[in-house]
């Protein structure tokens, strides 16, 4: 079976990409999470959607298990085959096809990088409408199936929200166009129109359980003629949760993002408070000196905070965890809550890494009214694995009890049980209907039973 | 089984993030507009497969460590198609990116030395050319006829006793003679005196240590360090930035202290312009970028980089007209370094510098370094475009009206 397997890969996209030697199959054991190595089968990099079609017919035949790889920079093990099977490399599918300045919009393959799509538009004047905080690996299939966040969403949100349609390969294969290019003669210029539901956001936070992201648009916005900044330093949680309620309230940033003393520590930042907040604006120069003045007077009569100097750091999480000395691994657990509970979720972060002893740092933003929580714990992958593992439980269980969600549900730990059962009867006849062998991403959270 | 070379890199190789840092460009550290290079590796631009990154090479060194995979000679061929340009790790510099330290280069040297030592490395065209310099002295295989090597200085008038001693390499000495005589003509315009090794000259090595061929480097280390301590060298200046990398870094690793101080011929040549004992004073035609040598620019750099003294170089030659390639300095992409070891990466990664090149606006390619001229040159042959390529020392030279 699997020779017969491995030849019919390599009929789909040729003998040099596709493979099943054992060190190609260990180069894909591991992600930027702790979980692996867990062992692929088969390895196949198709160069177009008509490839990809083929491998998932195949797949769908065969009944074996298609596991998506972009950069493999999830936080949880997704990009990980958890029963062996085919990984699905989409990183030969990285053309950018410009930007269509009439639809405002920017179209491009699954596995060009973020970072390679940004650079494309930037120099053109163009903008999405995060700056993303993490590496350079990141594929833009990876960021919109995950439905990405980064600095500066406080007003045009996630990735979700400039998603304007894609091109699928379906795990059964077959090739579907949603958003306007549904409409026959339609060009992709918007997400929704008459031609149904949101189809679109059927495959988004769906991390690849639900088919193949081949082709993105994304929407593109003029960069703006001037950008500026303060930071905002705090002694508790509490203070800090206050100003970034009243400065959100105030409906004037670009972005809210924090950093905590311990990430200063990691990353070699000044180490201005216990708690910093950037607050970033962005617009005209008069629009943004308003905005910077009135955020500070909004600060200063909320009684809480004090300025302190604002340095940018975009190179993420990956960049700012990787200055300490020796090397080491990070843990990274993320979720979304309520600007209410911020104290809460950070009291939880720093309880679970004071009981486990870990050295920790907290990177988190306001995304369009709502939070996004995503720090770091640092382990010595020899000495430290099954402790940081279960730093990661408590602490995804810790902010289960103040209400906060998971960003990106993991197998480890599985939180299905948390899930409302009669959402998670209703998401498995979606997957059902779209994945009726179940071959795509088995093993992850949700799970679901055929 | 154990191995003691891979283990001194335990913590490193267990460590390893697998963050994508090394195949993916460009790199985040200033944001995405900053001064990022437009690709990273050179093995993974070829084959897009994490089987060709250093991320994937670190997972098959702890499989490997761990008893979960054997060696075998299909690996050792993934593993040798690498430049060892160290892209993989220069973010480390600026402390943002990748947390291996910069000691990717490093790892794969001691993980092909273990290829070797279990009889399963290295490849065959690393094999062939280790044979060749220990049969003739020279990678080419060229016969160990004493006069060859020094044919190029034929009616020259050198030296072989100075203070400053010029280590010529083989690709300048056998392919590329025209880099040897224009050094040394530059030398003489300046006054310098200098002396070359003449035919006690070998190879400096690099095929031997970076195929892990530890043994046979340090036999060739101290032969060569021997025969420059004859000619009483307090200095030796070398031309290529490979050779370079080899007698400044290698060498002491195995021959301890060396009696003398290795620079390369663009440090020294900037230096004579300083010093006013030599002035450009024709132009040269067309438009010029340069390519940075990894060596000179982010491997084991702890001396500093040497990424100004070219361009003050290509900067001294009247109504030069210049311009930066995408990904210099410290972000260079590398040549492909090894047209005979590894001639299909070697291409790719010349070919996609050439086009760096041309989308600079530039008409010939001036680097510092014989393998990357080569690599370079020999890309353009294939592809019969109209760019050049040229060494920095034929171009000085030719500015001078040498």
């Amino acid at each position: 079976m699997s020779e017969n397997i491995i030849k019919q890969l390599e009929g789909i996209v040729g003998p040099d990409h596709a493979t099943s030697k054992d060190f190609e199959l260990h180069a894909y054991s591991r992600d930027w999470s702790y979980e692996g190595p867990l062992m692929p089968e088969y390895i196949v990099a198709p160069a177009t959607t008509e490839e990809v079609s083929e491998v998932m017919k195949l797949a769908n035949s065969t009944d074996t298990p298609v596991t998506l790889r972009g950069g493999g920079t999830t936080t949880t093990g997704m990009s990980l085959p958890r029963e062996g099977g085919i990984v699905l490399d989409i990183n030969r599918m990285n053309k950018i096809y410009g930007i269509d300045e009439d639809a405002m919009t920017v179209t491009m393959d699954a596995g060009a990088t973020v970072y390679e799509v940004i650079k494309y538009i930037e120099q053109r004047g163009w903008k999405v409408s995060l700056k993303p905080k993490f590496g350079s690996g990141v594929s833009v299939a990876g960021w919109t199936s995950f439905n990405g966040v980064g600095a500066g969403g406080c007003v045009l949100g996630r990735v979700t929200d400039f998603t304007v349609g894609l091109e699928v390969v379906l795990p059964t294969g077959e090739i579907v166009n949603t958003g306007s290019l549904s409409y026959k003669g339609a060009k992709q210029f918007c997400r929704y129109q008459g031609t149904g539901p949101d189809l679109t956001g059927l495959f988004m936070n769906t991390f690849g359980t639900m088919g193949v992201m081949t082709k993105i648009t994304w929407r593109v916005y003029r960069i703006a003629e001037a950008f500026g900044m303060t930071g905002f330093g705090f002694d508790t949680p509490e203070d800090m949760q206050e100003g970034v309620r009243v400065l959100t309230e105030a409906n004037i940033s670009y972005g809210i993002n924090l950093y905590d003393d311990e990430m200063a520590d990691i990353a070699g930042l000044p180490k201005a408070a216990p708690w910093v907040i950037h607050h970033f604006v962005e617009g005209w120069q008069e629009e943004v000196d308003f905005r910077l003045k009135k955020g500070k007077e909004i600060m200063a009569a909320a009684g809480v905070g004090r300025e302190v100097e604002a340095i940018p750091f975009w190179y993420g999480v990956e960049g700012m965890t990787s200055r300490l000395e020796p090397s080491h691994r990070t843990i990274c657990v993320g979720g979304f809550h309520s600007i209410g509970t911020t104290a809460a979720v950070m009291h939880a972060y720093n309880d679970v890494g004071k009981k486990h002893n870990l050295r920790r740092g907290m990177v988190w933003w306001v995304i369009n009214h709502y939070c996004n929580v995503f720090p770091i714990y640092v382990y010595n992958e020899e000495e430290e694995l099954e402790k940081v593992i279960q730093a990661a439980t408590d602490l995804r269980y810790a902010w289960a009890d103040v209400g906060c969600t998971p960003d990106y549900p993991g197998p480890n730990p599985d939180i299905t049980h948390l899930i409302v059962p009669e959402y998670l009867d209703f998401y498995k006849k979606v997957k059902m209907a779209l994945d009726p062998n179940h071959i795509m991403h088995r093993g992850m959270s949700p799970k679901v039973e055929y | 089984m154990a191995y003691e070379l891979l283990d001194k890199h335990h913590r490193l190789i267990w460590n390893c993030q697998s963050c994508s840092t090394c195949q993916r460009g460009p790199q985040n550290v200033f944001g995405p507009t900053g001064p990022t290079p437009p690709r990273i590796c050179p093995s993974y631009d070829v084959y897009r497969r994490l089987t060709y990154s250093a991320q994937g090479r670190l997972l098959a060194a702890k499989a490997i460590m761990n008893g979960e995979l054997e060696l075998s000679e299909d690996f050792t061929e993934s593993l040798f198609e690498c430049t060892l340009c160290g892209a993989c790790g220069p973010e480390r510099m600026t402390r943002a990116g990748c947390c291996m330290l910069r000691e990717q280069p490093r790892i794969f040297r001691d993980f092909r030395a273990e290829l070797a030592k279990a009889g399963v490395g290295p490849t065959e065209p690393y094999k062939k050319i280790a044979k060749s310099i220990e049969d003739t002295g020279n990678r080419f295989g060229f016969a160990p006829d004493k006069s060859k090597r020094t044919k190029w200085a034929e009616g020259m008038d050198v030296s072989d006793k100075a203070d400053l001693v010029y280590f010529v390499g083989c690709v300048a000495s056998y392919r590329r003679k025209e880099i040897a005589q224009s050094t040394v003509k530059i030398l003489e315009k300046s006054g310098t005196p200098f002396a070359i090794i003449g035919d006690d000259e070998k190879c400096c090595g690099n095929p031997l240590v970076s195929s892990g061929l530890y043994d046979e480097f340090e036999t060739i280390a101290k032969q060569n360090v021997e025969a420059i301590n004859n000619t009483g060298a307090k200095k030796v200046m070398v031309s290529c930035a490979c050779c370079y990398d080899v007698l400044a870094r290698r060498y002491p690793e195995v021959v301890g202290d060396l009696g003398f101080e290795v620079v390369h011929s663009s440090v020294v040549f900037a230096d004579l312009l300083e010093a006013g004992k030599i002035k450009p004073e024709k132009s040269v035609s067309g438009k010029l970028t340069y390519q940075d040598p990894c060596h000179l620019t982010r491997l084991e750099v702890n001396e500093g980089t040497h990424v100004e003294e070219p361009r003050k170089i290509i900067n001294s030659i009247p109504d030069v007209q210049f311009t930066e390639m995408e990904g210099n300095g410290m972000y260079t992409w590398c040549c492909g370094r090894n047209p005979v070891e590894t001639p299909g990466l070697a291409k790719n990664s010349a070919d996609r510098r050439i086009e760096d090149a041309e989308a600079a606006g530039a008409d010939t390619i001036v680097t510092s370094c014989s393998f990357c001229d080569w690599s370079i040159s020999k890309a353009l042959r294939d592809n019969k475009g109209s760019m050049k390529s040229t060494d920095i020392s034929v171009l000085l030279a030719d500015s001078l009206d040498l």
